[in-house]
């Protein structure tokens, strides 16, 4: 009895010891590529990694998951590029479209699960349509343009006697220059004096001068449209515009977690944790072109009581009601 | 051993080859019978699970459906919202039906005449009083009539499937809220359910497109489903929960139903792939292949150890057969095996006991036949000896020991015949009882016999007291030798007559028996003669005519022989020529010599005298005699003459002369002849 259940443990063992060095040997690669930091990026990574542990693919023991960063220069994003794909990329995993873009444009061959994508067809070469993307790029879209309207509505309803909004964008890349103006129609069409200041750099000093400048056109209140580099610089963003007394609107909760005042739209890591699915179905072997772009379905009203406070501002109660969070 | 050796071995393999068929049959069968049992058990419990998961999918879903129409329900139980207040009030009822609700993504509510007052949305601009007319719209008609409205599904932006729920306020006032439901949130109703590994459990419209799948990549991509067969029976009408093996959506073979959701006319179908379906099938199909493939080795070997033993005691049934054929009837079959096999080796076991017991029976009949046979040979025998008295044993002999063949034969040859006969028996004997005649007769031939077989005579046989011999045939010493033979035996014979005529006198005889003898020599016709059932082996022709014819001339004691006799016996036989006679048949007469004895025995002719006269008995033998012996027998007889002296001298004459001849039966007779004629 003994040496049968030592021979069956010693067999279990080496088949195990074989089968762990046979998956090592083939282990697959999947890369985080992002434009912005590691450290505005961490919690995306953390729920990528999250998804991807539920679905059976445990980093550094089912696969190998890599994270790279350009921190907000994009010039950088190639090389970042070409070394995964040297290392035999399978799956590379984007924030944003800027970075879905470039893979796209420099190694069409990968596919690619991108988050924040358009719910719209803006670039045909990304993807033809949401339920059949057609190419190598799929991903979720967080509806961040389509929120514009609600989210100047939201911030007139939590900033009384709003006249004046700025509406902070990338303005390197026309698709959020774009967001952008549609955000300033947004604000228009809903009666507010509209100020749109571009982003070209993740240079303070270049926002600095953007937030005076918003200040010095009087806006009371100002919205951020998420790209990499306002991701990038969100810190800084938050903390001016408390200073400036300026009441703040951005797409993720992550921003108001570090002081901004509110936010409304998908919750993007909850998307990175779906992201994990997708990237298991690719190694899979599914094809991206067949793999429907995911809306978001929940968007999360997240509101920080202390900022608000610091702005002398009451949380009324519409917005209570609606808030899924309100951080004390 | 030897013929049934070929065929050795094919009971053992037909033994074993149909125990191990019957067997493997028997189990195939059995397997068969299993399998199919064993596949309706199964497919009969995979349905029931699956229809179970169908039945829980669809009450989830229409809880999930109920829900939101509960949750529609309470904002408008709120009755009326009256005045800016009012519409204040309702508007966060609504926000906060939207926390409640997250599949809500828009919700409105339009008055009793269909004007929108009030629209909150999760993505749009909240709208109070647009007053956009929808009372055209069969979400307000509908709802307003029958309370509920379930629109159709539609899909957002071409890929998110939506549904607008409408439903009637109570009372007046009450208008119609109306809902956009994003129906994504059904997924998680439909991947909680799991269906074995591999089974899948979706949703389908009343137009056939796919509303809720585990894969939602297939929901997103707006998947018609119309051309399943399953779905395109279940939209015909089919059975609910009957299964059906068709391909699920993602292509593979399945076993599939579906269980209806009433409200809505959707359906959640349930998909078992084939595969994972029929696993346990397939997993008790191998059981039971290996199971037979088991049974039919153990078959095998059991039909073989089987047959075995069979074959084992038939094998040495045959053995044992075969020794028992080959004679070796104490051989015993030895079989232990407690059936019919060991009752067929004590078959032949009794068989073989019989066998030996008839065979010694046998053996015991042939020695009691010998035994009789033998006991017939000794009586043929003691027959044959009782026979052999009444012929020659010369020819007896030849004729038992197969020289001459008993049959009418006959041959010439020269032989010398010898008659006899007692002169004047008849007068002797008239006067004696049959018994001491018979008993006379008989000693005088037995004794006359025996000289004659001592002398190699052939006795042709007795007339009476008459004996007729003689010699020559069936063996011969030669003419010379048996004539000389014949001749001797004569002289024999009457000398025994002497001796026996002083036992016959003591006997009580008076008259002293004389024989008379003839002899003959010639040439005779020897054979059998006779009829063919009675045959006397004998001699004919005038030989024998004259030697009865010499016999009948002798003198009583004495010995008459012929010329051709005498020629041959001269040489030693003292004779004395009688004259010629006269024979009837034979033209000359025949010249006749009496026989006074062997020259060599006249020589001794004076050792003794012997006289037997009437008064007077004579016998002395001087030669054996001592001295004083003869003086003393001299004595006597010089009384005896001196007695003798006074009577005349005729007396005196005699003895000197019978001194002077010596013994002469010749003598005798005249002294006879003179005795009769005078008396002393």
């Amino acid at each position: 009895m003994r040496r049968r259940d030592f021979v069956v443990a010693a067999g279990g063992a080496l088949a195990g010891t074989l089968a762990g060095q046979a998956r090592a040997a083939t282990k697959p690669l999947v890369a985080y590529l992002g434009i912005a930091s590691r450290t505005s990026d961490q919690p995306f990574v953390d729920s990528l990694r999250r998804g991807l542990q539920e679905v059976g693919r445990t980093p550094d023991v089912d696969i190998t998951l890599v994270d790279r960063y350009a921190d907000g220069d994009l010039a950088r994003f190639p090389a970042l590029l070409d070394d995964v794909v040297a290392q035999g990329v399978a799956v590379i995993v984007v924030p944003g479209i800027a970075a879905a873009l470039a893979v796209r444009e420099r190694a069409p061959q990968i596919p690619v699960v991108a988050m924040g994508l358009p719910s719209t067809v803006l670039y045909p070469d990304l993807f033809q349509s949401l339920h059949r993307p057609g190419g190598s790029v799929t991903g979720f879209s967080p509806f961040g343009e389509d929120l514009a309207d609600k989210r100047v509505e939201l911030l007139r309803e939590l900033v009384p006697g709003l006249r004046t909004v700025a509406i902070l964008n990338n303005s390197i890349d026309p698709l959020y220059r774009s967001w952008g103006e549609k955000t300033e129609q947004a604000a228009r069409a809903q009666g507010l004096a509209a100020v749109r200041l571009g982003v070209e750099s993740k240079e303070r000093a270049a926002l600095d001068k953007l937030m005076r400048a918003a200040k010095e056109a009087g806006a009371e209140g100002m919205i951020i449209v998420r790209d990499f580099l306002t991701h990038l610089l969100q810190q800084d963003i938050a903390q001016k515009a408390l200073a400036m007394g300026i009441a703040t609107m951005a797409e993720q909760r992550n921003f108001v977690e570090i002081g901004g005042l509110m936010s409304y739209g998908a919750d993007h890591p909850a998307m990175f944790r779906r992201a994990g699915a997708y990237v298991d179905d690719i190694l899979d072997g599914a094809d991206p072109a067949d793999m429907p772009i995911q809306l978001a379905t929940q968007f999360e009203l997240v509101v920080n009581r202390r900022t608000a406070e610091k702005l002398d501002l009451e949380i009324p109660r519409s917005i209570l009601l609606r808030a899924d969070e309100v951080i004390e | 051993m030897t013929a049934p050796s070929a065929p050795r071995g094919r009971l053992l393999r037909k033994y074993a080859l149909t125990l191990a068929a019957l067997v493997a049959g028997a189990l195939v069968v059995s397997g068969a019978v299993q399998i199919w049992f064993a596949f309706g058990v199964q497919r009969d419990a995979l349905v029931r699970i699956e229809n179970e998961k169908a039945a829980s999918a669809a009450r989830a879903i229409e809880q999930f459906v109920a829900g939101i129409e509960g949750q529609l329900g309470w904002t408008s139980h709120a009755g009326a919202y009256t005045g800016p207040e009012g519409a204040e009030q309702q508007r966060f009822d609504f926000i906060r039906l939207l926390r409640q609700a997250p599949s809500i993504t828009e919700l409105s509510w339009l008055d009793d005449d269909g004007r929108e007052q009030l629209r909150t949305s999760r993505v749009g601009l909240d709208v109070v009083a647009s007053g956009d007319d929808h009372s055209a719209e069969p979400a307000f008609m509908e709802a307003r009539d029958k309370g509920t409205w379930h629109g159709r599904v539609y899909f957002h932006k071409e890929s998110e499937p939506y549904m607008t729920i409408a439903l009637a306020g109570r009372g007046r006032g009450g208008g119609v809220t109306v809902a956009e439901v994003n129906l994504k949130f059904i997924w998680d109703v439909i991947a909680d359910i799991e269906v074995g590994e591999s089974g899948r459990a979706y949703v389908v419209d009343q137009a056939g497109r796919l509303i809720a799948h585990p894969d939602i990549g297939l929901v997103l991509r707006r998947t018609e489903l119309i051309h399943l067969p399953q779905v395109a029976a279940a939209l015909a009408g089919a059975t609910a929960g009957a299964p059906m093996v068709a391909p699920d959506p993602e292509g593979r073979e399945a076993l599939s139903l579906f269980a209806p959701i009433l409200p809505l006319g959707w359906r959640v179908f349930v998909d078992l792939p084939l595969d994972e379906a029929n696993r346990p099938l397939y997993a008790s199909m191998l059981r039971t292949v290996a199971l037979v493939l088991v049974g039919v080795l153990l078959a095998a070997g059991a039909g073989l150890l089987l047959a075995r033993r069979m074959t084992g005691p038939i094998h040495r049934l045959q053995a044992g057969a075969a020794r028992i054929g080959g004679g070796d009837l104490a051989d015993r079959i030895e079989i232990r095996t407690h059936d019919e096999l060991e009752v067929l080796a004590g078959a032949f076991n009794d068989m073989a006991e019989r066998l030996s017991q008839s065979y010694a029976g046998l053996e015991g009949q042939v020695a009691d036949r010998t035994r009789a046979l033998e006991q017939k040979n000794q009586e043929l025998e003691t027959l044959s000896t009782k026979l052999a008295k009444y012929l020659a044993p010369q020819v007896y002999d030849s004729i038992f020991a197969g020289r001459q063949e008993v049959q009418l034969a006959s041959q010439r040859k020269k032989l010398t015949v010898f008659f006899s006969d007692i002169a004047g028996f008849t007068e002797t004997t008239d006067q004696m009882e049959s018994e001491d005649l018979t008993q006379l007769i008989n000693h005088y031939l037995t004794e006359m016999a025996r000289v004659a077989l001592d002398h190699g005579a052939t006795i042709d046989k007795y007339i009476g007291d008459a004996i007729m011999v003689f010699f020559g045939d069936p063996e011969t010493h030669g003419v010379k030798e048996d004539a000389l033979a014949c001749v001797t035996m004569a002289i024999a014979m009457q000398k025994r007559m002497q001796e026996l005529s002083t036992i016959w006198r003591d006997a009580g005889i008076a008259q002293p028996l004389r024989c008379r003898i003839g002899i003959h020599t010639g040439y005779c016709t020897v054979g059998n003669f006779g009829s063919e059932d009675r045959m006397d082996y004998t001699i004919i022709g005038g030989t024998v005519n004259l030697a009865s014819r010499l016999e009948h001339e002798a003198p009583p004691g004495g010995i008459l022989i012929s010329y051709e006799t005498y020629a041959l016996v001269k040489h030693a036989i003292h004779c004395e020529e009688v004259g010629r006679l006269r024979v009837r048949g034979i033209a000359q007469e025949v010249g006749t010599w009496r026989v006074i004895d062997r020259h060599d025995e006249l020589v001794d002719g004076r050792a003794s005298i012997r006289a037997e006269l009437p008064h007077l008995t004579l016998d002395a033998v001087p030669s054996s005699m001592s001295a004083e012996e003869r003086a003393a027998a001299a004595s006597v007889l010089r009384q005896a003459l001196d007695a003798l002296s006074y009577e005349p001298t005729e007396v005196q004459a005699d003895v000197a002369r019978s001194g002077d001849h010596g013994t002469c039966f010749s003598d005798s007779t005249k002294q006879d002849d003179g005795v009769g004629a005078k008396p002393v």
